[in-house]
C-alpha cells in the first residue's frame, strides 16, 4: 500500500472534519507529498487567489515512504500559495511529526476557509476534531508544543504549530514542529496563521504497510547498506551540512554581506570545526548529532549556548540545548550579515524556531536591510536606533526578536527583502528570486545555481536542483540546463516518495529510491517512471504559477548577479551568464520561448 | 621538504585507507615532490571528485602532475559541493 488512500479535509470556516478516501488516479500519477498535494491544490483553488484569503488552501502531506522503515522516512510537507512569493509553496521538513500523522492513517490533510477563532487541530487515528487555542495564540512554539502534550496528558504527541510571526503576518513564517524542524520556507507558517490554526497535534497508531513486505524490506535493506558506507554521508554524520561553510568560502560561492562578497573573512569561526571546539570559557556550542524519523544520516546538530554571552546572560531558557547551525542557518545569520559570532548567530536560529519564521529568508531580509542602511536608506531613525552596520552580532539579535515578535523595525523585516527594498526605494537590493531569498550560493561561482534559483516554481530555493558535481567542475554553460532539468525532475520525485533529499547527497541513487516505492506501493515503480513523474511534478508547479500570474520574466536573477563581477574565488570576474542558459533549458523542457509547456509536452505528461 | 596540508569540509573522510584523520598537517616531502605525488599520497586520486588549492591558487586536476611542490607551501584540498 504505502499509501493510507485516506485525506483529512478541515474546513475551519464551519468548524468539521471529514474523511474522503485517496483519490489513487492522482496519487499513482504525483505519488505524494509535493506531488500528491500540489495535485489537489491546483484542482481546488484558483491560482490568483489572494494566499492570506480563506479561499487559499493548506495542504498536509505525507509521501509513500513516510512513516516506513525507509531510510529517512519521515518528510512531510506544507503545499499552498505561499504568502512570501505569490507562487507555488511547498515546504518539506523533518522531525517525527510526519511519521505520526502517516502512522494516524492520513496521506494528506487539506485545511480550507478561516476559523472564526483561533483553534488548533487534534487527530488522534481515526478522530480527528478543532478545539479552542484562545489560551494558545500568543505563545511561541516553544510554549504551544509542551501546553498541548500537558492538556491531553500525552507525551507522544507530535506537535506543528506556528509562533507569533505566523500570527502577525511576517511574510516568511514557517511551521515548526518537534520545536526545531520547520517546513520552513514561502511562508506557509503564515497562511496557517491567517486561517488561524494555531497547531496540529497527532497521535498515530495505525502503522503503515507496505504493497509488498518482502520486496519492500529487500530495497530498504540495499539503500541503508549504501548511505551507511559512504564517505559523503559519514562526513553529514560527524560535521553535519555547516562543513559547507569551509568549502563555498574557499571556492568563492559563499554569499557574503547580501552578496557584495562572495567569500567571508569571518567563516573559521562558523564552521564545523568551531562547533566543536573550546571557546575562551571552555564552552563547547555543540553537543551531538541529530537525527529525524527513521534517518541513518543524522546530520542535525543539538547546541548549546555559552550562558556567558551576552544574547543569553540572564536567560535561562536560551541556554539549554536546541537545533544548532546547519550551513544555511551559518550562511544566513553569519556571512549574510557579516556576523562572525557563533553563539549569536546560533541564538538568532533559535528565535527563528521559538517564533516560527525562515532563518534564511530573515538573514537574507537583514542583510539587505544592513545594506540599505549601508547606502544611507536606512538611518536609526527607521530603526528604532539600531545600528544595522554589517557584522553588529547585537542587532542581529534584538531584530531576530523584534521580528519574531512584529515589533519595531522588526515589523518591517517582517515583509521579506523584495517589499522591503521597494519601500526604501532600492529594489535592486533584494537577493531574491520571485520574492524568495537566495540560499547559501552564489550564481556567479555556480552557474548552474543560479539557473536553479531562476527557474525554482517556488523561488531562490537550493533544494530544487542538485548541480553541485557540475558546478564544482566548470563554470562553462554548457551542460547547465541538461543538468539542472534531470535534477529539478528527479528532486521532485524524491520530495513526492516522503523521504529525505540528503539522501542524494549520501550514496542513494535512482535506483534506491525507484525499488523502495515499488516495494511499499502497488502499480509498478521504475526509474524511468519515477523521472517522468517527477517531471510532471515539475510542470504541474509551473502551470500553477503560470495561471497565478508568473511569466518568462520571473525567471530572472537580481541585477547584482546579472551585471556586478564576483570579486574574487574561482569565478573571479563572472556574471551569471542565465540569459544564455535559459533558453536552452526552456528548449530541453520542452517549453515555448516565452516559457510555457508546449501541447505536445503536457499531452506527453497528462496534463493537458 | 615541509608543505602543509590543510583539509576542508568533509575531506578527511576521502583519505586513503590506513591514514589518519587530520583537519591540517605538515608533511615532509622529498624535494622533487609534485602536487600529483601529494595527491597520490594522500589517496584522493581515485577516490573522489575534489578541488586542490596551491598557495591559494586553484589547480586543475590536468596539471595536477606538473605542479611542483617547494618547501613551505600550503595545499588545500577541498571536497565537492553539497546542498545544505
Amino acid at each position: 500500500m504505502g499509501w493510507q488512500k485516506k485525506v483529512l479535509r478541515v474546513n475551519l470556516t464551519a468548524g468539521t472534519c471529514t474523511h474522503e478516501p485517496l483519490n489513487m488516479e492522482w496519487a499513482q500519477q504525483y505519488l505524494g507529498s509535493r506531488g500528491l498535494a500540489t495535485k489537489y491544490l491546483m484542482a481546488e483553488i484558483d491560482p490568483k487567489v489572494d494566499p492570506l484569503s480563506p479561499a487559499n488552501k493548506l495542504i498536509i502531506a505525507t509521501g509513500p515512504l513516510t512513516g516506513t522503515m525507509a531510510s529517512t522516512g519521515g518528510r512531510w510537507t506544507a503545499v499552498t500559495k505561499g504568502a512570501l512569493t505569490g507562487a507555488i509553496a511547498s515546504s518539506n521538513s523533518g522531525g517525527q511529526f510526519g511519521g505520526e500523522l502517516k502512522m494516524a492513517g492520513y496521506d494528506l490533510v487539506i485545511l480550507e476557509g478561516r476559523a472564526p477563532k483561533p483553534v488548533y487541530l487534534y487527530i488522534q487515528d481515526d478522530k480527528a476534531e478543532l478545539l479552542p487555542a484562545d489560551d494558545l495564540w500568543g505563545k511561541s512554539v516553544w510554549e504551544i508544543e509542551p501546553a498541548i502534550k500537558h492538556a491531553h496528558n500525552d507525551p507522544l504527541i507530535r506537535v506543528a504549530s506556528i509562533g507569533q510571526a505566523g500570527e502577525y503576518g511576517c511574510r516568511y513564517a514557517c511551521i515548526v514542529n518537534d520545536l526545531h524542524r520547520a517546513a520552513g520556507r514561502s511562508g506557509v507558517g503564515t497562511v496557517m496563521g491567517s486561517k488561524q490554526l494555531k497547531a496540529i497535534a497527532v497521535r498515530g497508531t495505525k502503522g503503515v504497510k507496505p504493497h509488498n513486505p518482502e520486496k519492500f524490506f529487500a530495497a530498504v535493506k540495499i539503500a541503508t547498506e549504501a548511505l551507511a558506507k559512504n564517505k559523503g554521508r559519514k562526513g553529514m554524520t560527524s560535521d553535519g551540512t555547516i562543513a559547507m561553510m569551509d568549502v563555498t568560502g574557499a571556492f568563492g560561492a559563499l554569499p557574503t554581506r547580501n552578496n557584495q562578497q562572495v567569500q567571508f573573512e569571518g567563516s573559521g569561526k562558523l564552521n564545523a570545526r568551531a562547533m566543536k571546539a573550546p571557546n575562551a570559557n571552555g564552552h563547547v556550542n555543540l553537543i551531538q548529532n541529530g537525527a529525524c524519523f527513521s534517518c541513518t544520516i543524522g546530520c542535525g546538530r543539538i547546541s548549546h549556548i555559552d550562558p556567558a554571552h551576552f544574547s543569553v546572560k540572564d536567560k535561562p531558557q536560551y541556554q539549554k540545548a536546541s537545533g544548532g547551525l546547519e550551513y544555511e542557518t551559518a550562511y544566513a545569520l553569519g556571512s549574510a550579515v557579516g556576523v562572525d559570532d557563533m553563539d549569536a548567530a546560533t541564538y538568532a536560529g533559535f528565535l527563528c524556531n521559538e517564533y516560527g519564521m525562515d532563518p534564511i529568508s530573515f538573514g537574507g531580509t537583514l542583510a539587505a536591510a544592513m545594506e540599505l542602511y549601508q547606502v544611507g536608506a536606512i538611518t536609526k531613525e527607521h530603526t528604532g536606533g539600531i545600528d544595522l552596520s554589517f557584522g553588529n552580532a547585537e542587532a542581529l539579535c534584538q531584530l531576530a526578536e523584534q521580528t519574531g515578535k512584529g515589533e519595531g523595525f522588526g515589523r518591517d523585516l517582517g515583509l521579506g527583502s523584495k517589499l522591503l527594498t521597494a519601500k526604501y526605494g532600492r529594489p535592486e537590493l533584494s537577493m531574491a528570486v520571485k520574492g524568495q531569498e537566495f540560499a547559501a550560493y552564489d550564481g556567479r561561482a555556480m552557474q548552474g545555481m543560479g539557473l536553479g534559483y531562476a527557474t525554482s516554481n517556488r523561488g531562490a530555493c537550493h533544494l530544487r536542483a542538485n548541480p553541485y558535481a557540475s558546478d564544482f567542475t566548470t563554470t562553462e554553460t554548457a551542460e547547465k540546463p541538461q543538468v539542472v532539468r534531470t535534477t529539478q525532475d528527479l528532486i521532485s520525485a524524491i520530495d513526492a516518495t516522503g523521504l529525505c533529499l540528503f539522501t542524494a547527497h549520501s550514496g542513494a541513487t535512482p535506483e534506491h529510491y525507484a525499488a523502495q516505492i515499488d516495494g511499499a506501493c502497488e502499480g509498478g515503480w521504475d526509474v524511468e517512471r519515477l523521472t517522468k513523474t517527477g517531471e510532471r511534478i515539475w510542470n504541474l508547479e509551473r502551470q500553477f504559477n503560470l495561471a497565478a500570474g508568473f511569466t518568462a520574466k520571473d525567471d530572472t536573477l537580481p541585477k547584482r548577479i546579472l551585471e556586478e563581477p564576483a570579486p574574487s574565488g574561482v569565478a573571479k570576474g563572472l556574471v551569471s551568464k542565465l540569459k544564455e542558459m535559459l533558453p536552452e533549458y526552456y528548449k530541453q523542457r520542452g517549453w515555448s520561448e516565452d516559457g510555457r509547456p508546449t501541447r505536445e509536452t503536457l499531452d506527453r505528461l497528462g496534463l493537458n | 621538504m615541509r608543505v602543509n596540508v590543510k583539509l576542508l569540509g568533509w575531506m578527511r573522510e576521502f583519505l586513503g585507507d590506513g591514514i589518519a584523520h587530520f583537519d591540517e598537517q605538515d608533511f615532509d616531502l622529498a624535494d622533487d615532490q609534485t602536487l600529483g605525488q601529494l595527491v597520490n599520497k594522500l589517496g584522493f586520486r581515485t577516490e573522489t571528485q575534489f578541488m586542490a588549492m596551491h598557495n591559494g591558487d586553484r589547480v586543475l586536476d590536468s596539471v595536477l602532475d606538473t605542479t611542483p611542490l617547494h618547501d613551505g607551501d600550503q595545499v588545500v584540498f577541498v571536497p565537492p559541493l553539497k546542498g545544505g
